[in-house]
């Protein structure tokens, strides 16, 4: 190869193959985003159409917007309001409950020494094998003996069993990450294991933590067959709600978009809020 | 104030046994330097003090209370680690404030402790800064402070000076001596580097394989060592050790060359001389003869290595000599500052 062929040194040019390749990576890029976001973008479309418009395609991109739907969706029968307070109460409890514990059961699987640690860990990890198909009806059954059944502490619970292994699993990286000599020194400076636990090693692993949360807070608001199955009236969540949507008059597909709005947006919100500390995570320990 | 005593202690990870009966008393107020090379189980006794690492037999006291089952947040010593471990979430002032936070002194109290260490080690000016923004020598200097910013009753130093360029190292290491002699601790240090263990100690406890080889004053240490590893540990260059079998009146090198030195009994020994105790002479005077193998101008000496047998031998001689490679040398010892040791066991053999 000559000098001049070399990216980045001063009168490079691109060869034909190379611009070529380039264009490929550009294409590859645009496909797969068009992929992620045009259903997205189809789904907001349709939720500010009246149903006439929902059918045509004459009406794909230019049509008259219409808030009606995010108005009928809050209304009876649909009664959005409800299932989006279930939603919230089930996610925030969920994490609420899951972080706490999933921090401190990472923190004995990171630093402590004890029989049978490695195949325990194994287990916490392999729990989420299970299809949830197969455990489903034993979690319905044992609701339904313990009363439980349809509402939301039982969600919660379902939910914390889908949360803490992969919550457990994320924070020990983390905590992992975190040099043992920080957590020596200070308790060479006087700090009971509790202090060094509060106030040296969740600061240090607080983007794990929090990815942890922002993961499971998505996990619990998304989650639908659990729901599905252990709720029935009161502590229906918003995917459920969604269902709702497919009458014996049809699909309502503008309502049906309109709930899809709701169930995303405060996803999206809490992405950007958390996007910065989210990337940061991701790299974390890969510098020094 | 405080005496600490090591009495049989043990210290096994797994089959691999680390510390071998260790005995050993740290006087009140003395510095003492626990010195060896990587694996000697310096760093562990040191650990076992602080209570971060458990001894698996033997007692650890402090002025002869049995401390052992004592958690190490309650042993009240303070200690610098090698890589500071420093909070990296916290600003240098609070790094230096978290002990005395962790005591609950007030607020006032503890700014103005945190400012009186800070200045001590010339950290004024970066107190609001976060490690991260700080320089390797500056992060040592936050560990010292945050170890001196209240009056512990030991410290520790695991090899405080090892992640800092050499020019630095001289300057703590200054630093370090003085704190240490203005504070009046009782400190053990732990280094693998001689030079250090020279200048900063009281007493120096040569390490190897978790048994302690010697225990003296560095000067003892440097002109009187007990075996023949502590004698290639310390000084700098080593000391020279060439195998030799005693012959006739005189000792033979491994490779045949004959040196007229009158070994205390026969057998295999280790010859043992220092460079500073060596010297170029006429052929006529002197103890053996053998060709330069290199030449070095240090600025204030010069060296001189020859090859003795299979060992490379230095000698340091005026600044001004100026020798030729393969130049064949006269080497004269000084009697009084030879050493014999068993071949062996590298025991000493006392003339």
């Amino acid at each position: 190869m000559s000098a001049a062929s070399v990216p980045g040194v001063p009168g490079y040019r691109a060869g034909p193959a190379e611009r070529a390749a380039g264009w490929l990576r550009a294409l590859a890029v645009f496909v797969i985003i068009a992929a992620i976001l045009l259903p997205i973008f189809w789904i907001v479309l349709t939720a500010f159409k009246v149903p006439r418009d929902v059918y045509t395609l004459d009406a794909a991109l230019w049509f008259a917007p219409t808030l009606e739907n995010l108005r009928t969706v809050f209304e009876h029968p649909w009664n959005l309001g409800s299932k989006i307070v279930n939603s919230v109460l089930v996610a925030s409890g969920t994490v609420l409950l899951a972080i706490p514990m999933a921090t401190m059961a990472a923190y004995a699987f990171a630093r402590f020494e004890f029989r049978g640690k490695q195949a325990l860990f194994l287990v916490v990890i392999a729990s989420q094998f299970i299809p949830a198909a197969v455990i489903v009806l034993p979690y319905f059954l044992m609701f339904k003996q313990a009363g439980m059944l349809d509402t939301r502490s039982a969600l919660v619970l379902v939910n914390l069993s889908i949360v803490l292994p992969y919550a457990v699993w994320m924070i020990k990286g983390f905590i992992d990450a975190v040099p043992v000599e920080m957590e020596e020194s200070a308790m060479v400076d006087g700090a009971s294991r509790a202090r060094v636990i509060t106030e040296i090693v969740v600061p240090a692993a607080l983007p794990g933590i929090i990815t942890a949360a922002v993961f499971g807070f998505t996990l619990t608001w998304n989650e639908f067959l659990f729901a599905l199955i252990i709720s029935k009236q009161d502590a229906l969540t918003l995917p459920i709600g969604l269902i709702g949507f497919r009458t014996d008059r049809g699909d309502l597909w503008e309502l049906m978009a309109a709930g899809g709005i709701l169930i995303t947006a405060p996803m999206f919100v809490v992405s950007l809020l958390v996007h910065r500390q989210f990337i940061g995570s991701l790299t974390a320990g890969a510098v020094r | 104030m405080t005496t600490i005593t090591l009495s049989g202690i043990d210290k096994s990870f797994g089959a691999v046994r680390i510390v071998r009966d260790l005995n050993l008393t740290v006087a009140d107020r003395e510095f003492l330097v626990l010195l060896g090379p990587s694996g000697c189980g310096k760093t562990t006794t040191m650990r076992m003090v602080a209570g971060l690492e458990h001894p698996t037999l033997g007692e650890i006291a402090f002025d002869g209370v049995r401390i052992n089952e004592v958690p190490t947040q309650r042993r009240d010593v303070a200690m610098v680690f090698q890589n500071y471990g420093l909070y990296p979430h916290m600003s240098v002032a609070q790094n230096i404030a978290y002990p005395l936070k962790l005591r609950g002194v007030p607020a006032a109290e503890r700014e103005r402790l945190v400012a009186r260490a800070a200045e001590r080690v010339e950290l004024t000016p970066y107190l609001a800064r976060m490690p991260r923004e700080l320089s390797g020598g500056q992060r040592q200097r936050v560990a010292l402070a945050r170890s001196i910013v209240r009056k512990p009753r030991v410290f520790l130093m695991d090899e405080p000076l090892s992640n800092l360029d050499a020019k630095l190292r001289v300057v703590a290491r200054a630093q370090i001596k003085h704190l240490a002699q203005e504070l009046e601790v009782t400190t053990i240090y732990v280094t693998h580097d001689q030079v250090e263990a020279m200048t900063l100690a009281h007493r120096v406890a040569v390490m190897r394989d978790g048994v302690i080889h010697q225990l003296g004053a560095p000067a003892e240490i440097y002109n009187d060592p007990a075996d023949a590893f502590v004698a290639g540990f310390i000084g700098n260059p080593a000391m020279n050790l060439v195998d030799v079998e005693a012959e006739g009146a005189g000792v033979r090198a491994e490779g045949g060359l004959a040196i007229a030195l009158a070994a205390p009994r026969p057998g295999r020994l280790t010859l043992g001389a220092r460079a500073e105790d060596m010297r170029i002479v006429p052929a006529s005077e002197a103890h053996f003869q053998a060709p330069v193998y290199t030449f070095e101008l240090l600025g204030e000496a010069t060296m001189a290595t020859v090859m003795v047998g299979h060992t490379l031998v230095a000698i340091k001689a005026p600044k001004d000599l100026r020798l030729e490679p393969d130049t064949r040398i006269g080497v004269r010892f000084d009697p009084a500052r030879l050493f014999w040791f068993d071949a062996a066991s590298g025991a000493r053999v006392r003339a």
